[in-house]
């Protein structure tokens, strides 16, 4: 399949045509789309000035920029999609994450970041992230909380993998950045390189998941994110604790995170 | 006096720990402030102008945030609900859905972004007062 049969099948070749006044292209199988900026958003400045300053802004110690993040975010999605059964489209509960995610969001430590929150369609328990701002849920762990404060919990642990820059980190640490990193910014068209490391990130997420001490700073600073939005603060430990409760320390109840005892007693 | 640090730009410095409260200063991304007290969440902080008023907690760190987040206040889809869902996937992403066989998963985050972009800052808001979340709880 050409791209651009790709893009016509994933709906992505029609330009919005909203009057503003503002425009900004982006260029979409080959097809500079313009894309309207409100000006309540812009302020009238010259976004694509901006956008490209935003570029030239220190990419930090991971040395991965916000355009590169973007886009290994973006594949790492579709990998984490792929792999769990794709995502569950029912309106109703995707509606409710989205509010409660982008009400955390807000008071996170990157509330400029485009969150997107997604429910997959997987009966396992787990919640997974990826960088530039996606964050997933499994249908079986929407299921199995048991109010919003808990919900909040677990979204806002996944929302600070991405703020901390969990998965930017291990990548940039190990070899998979070479790789990467370039055909991201798009000053190399070696995808094959792209893809295989994307694997390895996505395998990482879904198999072993991030390091334990990660795992526990996002519990720490989850808590405190939904404590500041107005959350109870042991919504996670909540519902780590009613899931032992009924599960135990199960393989299968958050098996990319370390057991369920430790991050309640971390939490405690 | 301890510190915080501004994660927004130009974030609204109000004169009661309220946001219908009149504004008396905005902080800039990353600007240092003094705490002088809290209180349910708001902070009394002290400007480095010496102008006092108060900030939502949720909306400054007591560490300064990297450099690195202030391209996301400057990103075209910082807070741009149309723009994030016209976007689209970036080549390199498309090129991996394309190898991997992933093509539904690439039309599934396709239908995420623009659910997530049918939900405005305005949208969210309005649910926030509804339900008495962050800064709208009193």
């Amino acid at each position: 399949m050409n791209r651009r049969n790709f893009l016509r099948l994933i709906g992505l070749t029609t330009g919005a045509t909203a009057a503003t006044s503002s425009l900004n292209a982006f260029n979409i199988g080959g097809v500079n789309v313009p894309v309207p900026l409100p000006t309540e958003i812009t302020g009238g400045v010259n976004v694509d000035k901006v956008a490209e300053g935003s570029q030239k802004i220190a990419k930090g110690a991971t040395g991965i920029g916000a355009k590169e993040e973007a886009a290994i975010g973006e594949a790492v999605a579709i990998g984490i999609i792929g792999k769990n059964g794709g995502l569950a489209r029912a309106s109703g509960p995707a509606q409710k994450i989205i509010y409660i995610g982008k009400s955390l969001a807000k008071y996170s430590y990157r509330p400029g970041l485009n969150f997107r929150f997604g429910v997959l369609n997987s009966s396992i328990v787990n919640g997974f992230s990826s960088p530039g701002g996606y964050v997933f849920i499994t249908k079986g762990l929407l299921d199995a909380v048991g109010n919003d404060d808990q919900l909040a919990g677990v979204l806002a642990h996944e929302i600070c993998h991405i703020t901390r820059r969990h998965a930017l980190q291990t990548i940039s640490r190990g070899q998979l950045v070479s790789g990467i990193v370039d055909v991201a910014s798009g000053s190399s068209s070696d995808f094959s390189a792209f893809d295989a490391g994307t694997d390895k990130i996505v395998n990482k997420l879904l198999d072993t998941g991030f390091d334990p001490d990660d795992e526990y700073d996002a519990d720490k600073f989850g808590a405190k994110l939904a404590y500041e939005t107005g959350y109870s603060k042991n919504g996670l430990k909540d519902f780590l604790e009613k899931l032992k409760s009924t599960q135990g320390d199960s393989k299968k109840i958050f098996s990319t995170h370390p057991p369920l005892s430790n991050r309640i007693s971390k939490l405690s | 006096m301890a510190d915080v640090y501004s994660k927004k730009q130009d974030l609204p410095v109000y004169a009661e720990p309220n946001p219908s409260a009149s504004v008396v200063a905005k902080l800039k991304f990353a600007e240092k402030a003094k705490v002088v007290s809290d209180q349910n969440r708001w902070v009394n902080i002290k400007t480095s102008s010496g102008q006092t008023g108060w900030v939502y907690s949720g909306n400054v760190g007591d560490r300064r945030p990297p450099e690195e987040n202030k391209a996301d206040l400057l990103a075209p889809s910082s807070g741009v609900d149309t723009a994030a869902a016209g976007r689209g996937l970036s080549e390199a992403a498309q090129q991996y859905a394309e190898s991997r066989g992933y093509v539904n998963a690439a039309s599934d985050l396709a239908w995420l972004d623009k659910e997530n972009a049918s939900v405005s800052s305005a949208d969210v808001k309005t649910f926030m007062k509804e339900h008495k979340l962050g800064e709208y709880a009193s």
